[in-house]
């Protein structure tokens, strides 16, 4: 009892620590009173520049994209029973980098649209391989088969609008690696609504998405409409992944990784990882952000190129770390 | 109780099942045998509606088709052949069989967790209830899930050869059980077996499926008589101090 809720004590004191350290460092250098200063007071207009119009918006990004991803990576890997499913297996990624491209082809100076052109084709390409999935029965398999399969199509339509117009492929490729520069507060009222409800909505259902594990007959045979659950928390999944597609780029690896250490953490039980996983993806990709900002200022790395670089190791570790317990 | 009129399942052009009818009879333990591929496991998969179907599932006069899963899951519980091995505890996975009484966003009321408890002394697990369903014995963990199906608390309880993967001692201790879940809990069980000593032994009534057909439905005493047993699965029957044993030679 004392274990588990240590565990959540100590995700959440960790998410506190990283969401400092997300407006404490930075290319400006300043002390911690300076911060809270800049947060909670209009005397000095510098700071409050810095603190609440650049790193606050940027920290609640960063917050809000591991929140969304881990999310959307925790039922995927539920619905699915599959611990390598993340959002680009339902087509987020392929979904989103196709309709921004086609977007930027298009219309090449209309950059406000961007957000929204990801986020619907992030969503569009989920409902593309839900309806498919529908169709052939809805398994796990044909989940994964149909995003695969989607993924190549759309992949390959990248790749040909890229060789038709060069000029978009400088965009695109800030696009595919995911970052938080320039994020608004106002931008992310519409995506921190999304992922909310959704974590609402998974949270809701956890105690049947649980059922899942045991199998579709079991599951069903415990009153579980097995499918239209499937459907819902993929739909759950895409939009959380796809608002966060819709500000941050394509942001890899904290959908794949972060459930398993929310699993590992919670030791099993859906409400306890998706509340866990929301915690650590959150403090994941603050801090993922901050090393980005801190390393080579004034360079700055991108989140997404951080978080490939720590995430992958990290994932490699977790493999042979089973491996030895196998 | 549960009836079954004039089923029939077709794959690929091929008649699975063939104008099944079958009623179970209360608070008894039928034995469901039938050579490989003859249409058992989808029989017991289109009680679970899992398997589509042409003819009639009823219980208790309610078709079971039109039935909402949550009230079937109420009436009828179902152990497949096949059992996965999440990381969840033994506790955990009992729990789970009482996901049908509970409500999206309500927790358990006391009531289920006696029902739980009490699922778990009645198979005599609380020993390992604590530990996970991945680090117990194939047979520990068939165990686990009958008391999940238990706590379920259903009149009628299907399973598919519970007793595939257990030596012959489990397989004894766990059909002694089912037995007295029908004796002391007065469930009707409906029970897969390929093992056809212990199906004369232990159940009350034998269905017997031929070629996707059922041709014999009745007590277990009358199918032995008939020699239904030893004309379908093409083994000889001998009798040692009273007790009917069949063998292939």
């Amino acid at each position: 009892m004392l274990r588990r809720y240590a565990v959540f004590l100590l995700a959440a004191t960790a998410m506190l620590c990283a969401a400092v350290a997300a407006l404490w460092f930075g290319s400006a250098e300043l002390r911690l009173s300076e911060v809270f200063a800049g947060l909670f007071s209009d005397g000095d207009a510098k700071l409050s520049v810095i603190i609440r119009h650049i790193r606050l918006p940027r920290m609640l990004a960063a917050f809000l994209a591991g929140i969304g991803l881990s999310v959307s990576g925790v039922l995927l890997q539920a619905v699915t029973d599959n611990g390598l499913a993340s959002p680009n297996i339902i087509g987020v990624n392929s979904g989103a980098g196709f309709l921004t491209i086609l977007t930027l082809f298009c219309f090449p100076h209309a950059f406000y649209a961007l957000p929204f052109a990801a986020f619907f084709g992030a969503f569009a390409a989920t409902l593309l391989i839900v309806w498919t999935a529908n169709r052939i029965g809805s398994s796990k398999m044909t989940i994964i088969l149909a995003g695969m399969a989607l993924t190549a199509i759309l992949n390959a339509g990248i790749s040909f609008i890229s060789l038709l117009d060069t000029d978009v492929v400088a965009v695109y490729n800030y696009f595919s690696v995911g970052g938080l520069s320039g994020v608004t507060a106002k931008s992310l009222i519409i995506p921190a609504a999304l992922i909310f409800l959704s974590l609402g909505a998974a949270l809701l259902l956890s105690p049947k998405i649980s059922l899942l594990c045991l199998g579709d007959s079991l599951a069903s045979s415990l009153g579980v409409r097995v499918r239209l659950l499937r459907m819902v928390c993929l739909i759950c999944a895409s939009a959380s992944a796809a608002a966060v597609v819709s500000f941050a780029g394509l942001l890899g690896f904290v959908g794949l990784i972060v459930p398993h250490i929310a699993r590992k953490l919670s030791g099993g039980g859906m409400t306890k990882t998706l509340v866990l996983a929301s915690m650590v993806g959150a403090t994941v990709v603050m801090l993922a952000d901050t090393l980005g900002r801190t390393l080579f200022a004034p360079t700055e790395i991108p989140v997404g190129i951080v978080m490939a670089l720590t995430g992958a190791p990290f994932f490699l570790v977790l493999l042979l770390r089973r491996r030895e317990h196998a | 109780m549960l009836e079954i009129r004039n089923l029939c399942v077709r794959r690929r052009r091929k008649e699975i099942l063939d104008g099944v009818s079958l009623t179970l009879v209360p608070h008894k333990l039928t034995a469901l045998l039938g050579k490989n591929g003859c249409g058992k496991s989808t029989l017991v998969s289109c009680i679970n509606q899992t398997v589509p179907y042409t003819g009639e599932i009823r219980f208790s006069n309610r078709d079971l088709a039109l039935m909402p899963p949550k009230e079937r899951a109420c009436l009828l519980s179902f152990l497949p052949q096949t059992l996965p091995c999440p990381h969840i505890t033994v506790l955990e996975l009992v729990t789970m069989g009482r996901s049908p009484y509970v409500d999206i966003g309500r927790r358990l009321t006391p009531q289920d967790k006696e029902a739980v408890w009490s699922a778990v002394c009645a198979i005599g697990i609380e020993g390992f209830s604590d530990r996970y369903l991945d680090e117990l014995s194939g047979g520990e963990r068939q165990k686990a899930y009958l008391a999940m199906t238990l706590a379920q608390g259903t009149r009628v309880m299907i399973m598919d050869e519970p007793t595939t993967y257990m030596d012959m001692e489990y397989e004894h201790t766990f059909l002694g059980l089912l037995n007295r879940l029908k004796q002391q809990r007065k469930k009707t069980l409906l029970v897969v077996m390929h093992n056809l000593n212990q199906a004369v032994r232990y159940a009350d009534r034998l269905a017997v499926l031929e070629g996707g057909k059922i041709v014999f439905d009745g007590e277990t005493a009358d199918c032995i008589a008939q020699g239904v047993i030893e004309r379908v699965f093409g083994v000889r029957r001998y009798a040692v101090e009273g007790k009917v044993f069949f063998s292939a030679e």
